[in-house]
């Protein structure tokens, strides 16, 4: 008891490694049952099939993680995703570069965000009312621009068609556009002080405030970056569709919401992360992809998916749990006159 | 005659800490004893016996003259006791009828609204008091909820209420309308223990008292044989040691100069300067406004009128944001939701305050890892790992952590709000080396405490609020305890 810290300090990814366990343990556990069942999921196309189909909800549930982690919810995120695609394709029949008119559709979904964190931070709806207020009303202003019918344009731009359906090396594009939203969203959470900011708030927002974090602001931008997100699908979508359809997505919140969720972010907000939320995606077009090739309906695949949910959420709970159960080396067990001894005099160093 | 009820021998403790030691008293039908007490003295443990919320190790309560064991809450409310709490168990969204005869519905199966609203009207009225049974309760004053609380207690034909600081948060025309419905009940033979820190709404309600400090009973007997002064000595009556405070440091320039200070209803022409290397104590009870001292001067609350100057330069944060720029630092009162991030690392909770500061545009984690690694060294925090959530640290490692977060931002004036509530007496001491290290440092240092032992210990001066007004400015060297309490119930200097 004499050495305040432990001899052997845990480094940084060992600790990451254990905040993590759950969903990799989960992927891991799905994969073995793969080999030995189904051995034709390995086939590098079926692979690759995989990655694809994680991509456009992936990308959704890294945005959403920020809005989750400061203890918010995102479920305007499908609608986004369909008025960007919308609006990629309207603009490029316009006459438009495709190149500019993806640009706008990203435009729009971060305002789009934009609108849901003002709603949030400054007039304080609750998130779940504001965003489904925005869903509803972002999704009729799809229908309308539209007149209810999908948008056909020319999808002959190979770059562009990279985004949604081609390949890049052998490795899909949208595949290789979800990692690299991944990393970013992992970078920002860890190495920028907003991502600092986003875990504060869903700490406590209280206690962000009285540490003087720009509350309102963090919170504005953490729907900004799920709008960006969110827009940045229906631009994937649009380019794997070749039209823009105002009702595509239309579930994909909730999609998003489940890979979070299942990757270990707490709802509540505070605890989680990018990473967890990479594996979670994966994990459900893992899922989807086995019960495809089992050749199980998809209604059942329905029920299966629900009940993987709540025992994925079951055993994230536990996790967390324990990693708050830790041993407390507490000072109440110890006598009093063990701790009498003189602080370090090195704490006056600073000023001398 | 029997009486209502009796207490003996009673005892309690606490993971080894006596909170309750040999306590005797009894109180008749139809009386009211005033418990009083500091903060710490064991009137909750005492209360929350009798409310069946903890067990006793030692001792015997007999009711009417009968023993009894109160097991829990029922079986304290069959006993005919009703505990009314300052956190008040009232639904806010309900009316005042549906949080009336909650759980005690009129009508069998079915709920008979008419039948409630009518019942709890006439209730009320018997009371005399006067509240419409279809307000919301969140639309009521806090009196009004207050006296709502006690009628719910007697609708359920309490015999001994229990009033736990009924008054601390009322102004002094819903105090009095208190007191009127509390001798209202007293003659109807309803026996009343009543806490408070206002000496004077005791001589004015109370027929006996008991007086609690650490723990043992002090005294007791009848109020009309004791006065102020004697009641006073008995709740601080203790021998201290005078603890860490250097007597002759050279204290430097004014650092926080606070002028006419005023927010409606909180506060009231507050002014005083706090200088360079002093530790400025500020005393008062429960709702005397130091709490809201603390947040107006850092921004956190709106003020009406007043200044705060900073080194002499004009401050008046609008926000924690100013504040912290010009070099203040807030160690809030609510440790875990206020001044921590219970869910984040020690790492996380110890940068956040200098990264906000500096305007960082990068985080190093490896390097806030290292610098928290050696707060943790020299402030000898007891944490698993600097990357576990603090919500696994004890009380007095997580006050250590936010203590880092403000020395890692760097502050010129740090303001502590209770630094070292329900924290172990070893890490309570290493507290106050830290602060005194600090002033040393040269920084100011504003200390609110309810612990009066400890304003001694550490202030220069001493400031004791009163109704959101600065009572009395006292020196530290000098001062005692007795002359503390004296201001914060609102003795007068003659």
């Amino acid at each position: 008891m004499n050495s305040p810290v432990r001899a052997s300090a845990p480094s940084v990814w060992s600790t990451r490694l254990r905040a993590n366990w759950l969903p990799i343990a989960l992927l891991v556990a799905i994969l073995v049952v793969v080999v030995l069942a189904v051995p034709s999921f390995f086939q590098s196309a079926n692979l690759l099939n995989v990655g694809r189909q994680s991509a456009i909800v992936g990308v959704i549930a890294i945005g959403m993680t920020f809005v989750i982690l400061t203890g918010g919810i995102d479920l305007s995120v499908g609608s986004i995703l369909a008025l960007s695609g919308v609006t990629t394709a309207m603009l490029i029949n316009s006459g438009m570069t495709i190149g500019l008119a993806a640009f706008l559709a990203l435009l729009v979904g971060v305002a789009l965000g934009v609108l849901n964190g003002l709603g949030v931070a400054v007039l304080k709806i609750q998130p779940f009312i504001m965003t489904l207020a925005t869903m509803v009303a972002i999704q009729g202003l799809s229908l309308r621009v539209t007149d209810g019918g999908p948008q056909q344009f020319d999808n002959s731009n190979s770059f562009f068609t990279v985004m949604g359906s081609g390949n890049v090396l052998g490795v899909p594009g949208p595949f290789l556009i979800f990692l690299v939203i991944s990393v970013l969203g992992v970078l920002v959470l860890r190495y920028l002080p907003f991502g600092r900011f986003v875990y504060a708030i869903g700490g406590s927002l209280e206690a962000a405030r009285l540490s003087g974090v720009r509350t309102g602001r963090t919170v504005v931008l953490a729907y900004a970056v799920s709008g960006l997100c969110a827009a940045l699908a229906g631009v994937m979508t649009a380019s794997r569709l070749g039209v823009g359809d105002p009702i595509a997505g239309s579930l994909s919140n909730l999609d998003a919401i489940t890979a979070v969720v299942i990757g270990g972010t707490s709802l509540m907000g505070g605890i989680g992360g990018a990473v967890g939320t990479v594996f979670g995606a994966l994990m459900l077009a893992v899922l989807s992809n086995l019960m495809n090739l089992i050749g199980i309906s998809p209604f059942d695949q329905q029920i299966v998916k629900g009940a993987v949910i709540v025992i994925a959420v079951l055993i994230a709970a536990e996790t967390t749990r324990r990693r708050f159960r830790t041993r407390r080396p507490d000072a109440t067990r110890v006598p009093a006159t063990a701790t009498h001894a003189p602080l370090d005099p090195t704490l006056t160093s600073s000023a001398r | 005659m029997t009486p209502r009820l009796e207490v003996r021998g009673l005892s309690k403790a606490f993971l080894g800490a006596q909170a309750l030691k040999d306590v005797s008293f009894s109180l008749e039908a139809g009386q009211v004893l005033a418990l009083i007490g500091e903060n710490g003295a064991g009137k909750s443990t005492l209360i929350r016996i009798l409310s069946g919320a903890h067990g006793p190790d030692q001792g015997e309560i007999l009711i009417d003259g009968n023993p009894v064991h109160i097991d829990g809450p029922g079986a304290s409310e069959a006993l005919g006791i009703a505990t009314v709490y300052q956190e008040l168990n009232l639904f806010p969204d309900l009316t005042v009828a549906e949080n009336l005869v909650f759980n005690h519905f009129p009508g069998g199966t079915v709920i008979n609204w008419n039948q409630a609203r009518r019942e709890s009207r006439a209730f009320l009225t018997e009371l005399g008091l006067t509240l419409d049974v279809d307000r919301r309760v969140r639309q009521l004053s806090v009196a009004e909820k207050q006296m709502l609380e006690i009628a719910k207690a007697l609708r359920r034909k309490a015999q001994l209420l229990i009033l736990d600081e009924p008054t601390a948060v009322l102004g002094g025309a819903d105090v009095d309308q208190l007191l009127d419905l509390v001798r209202g009940l007293r003659s109807h033979g309803v026996s009343i223990i009543f806490v408070s820190h206002r000496l004077e709404e005791v001589f004015g309600l109370a027929d006996t008292y008991v007086v609690l400090k650490d723990g043992e009973l002090t005294g007791t007997g009848r109020i009309s044989d004791t006065d102020h002064d004697d009641l006073v000595s008995k709740m601080v009556g203790r021998e201290f040691v005078r603890g860490v405070r250097s007597v002759n440091r050279e204290l430097g320039a004014p650092v926080l100069e606070v002028e006419h200070l005023t927010r409606i209803g909180v506060l009231e022409d507050v002014s005083f300067t706090v200088r360079a290397g002093e530790v400025v104590g500020v005393a008062g009870l429960r709702g005397a406004g130091r709490t809201e001292l603390a947040r107006a001067i850092y921004g956190a609350d709106p003020v009406t009128s007043g200044h705060v100057r900073l080194h002499g330069k004009p401050l008046d944060a609008r926000n924690p944001i100013q504040a912290i720029g010009a070099g203040v630092g807030l160690v809030p009162e609510e440790r875990k939701t206020q001044g921590l991030f219970t869910a984040l690392s020690s790492v996380h909770n110890t940068a956040l305050v200098g990264m906000v500061k500096r305007r960082r545009r990068w985080v190093n984690p490896s390097k806030d890892l290292a610098m928290t690694r050696d707060y943790i060294r020299r402030l000898r925090i007891k944490a698993p790992s600097a990357l576990a959530p603090v919500a696994v640290l004890s009380g007095g490692n997580q006050q250590k952590v936010v203590l880092a977060k403000w020395l890692e931002a760097g502050v010129d004036l740090l303001i502590l709000d209770e630094p070292t509530r329900g924290i172990d007496i070893g890490a309570k001491q290493e507290i106050y080396e830290l602060i005194e290290e600090l002033g040393r440092q040269g920084k100011a240092l504003l200390i609110i405490s309810s612990e009066l032992p400890e304003v001694l210990a550490l202030s220069h001066r001493v400031l004791v609020m009163y109704h959101g007004r600065i009572a009395a400015e006292l020196d530290g060297d000098r001062t005692t305890e007795e002359e503390i309490m004296f201001h914060a119930v609102g003795g007068r200097t003659a």
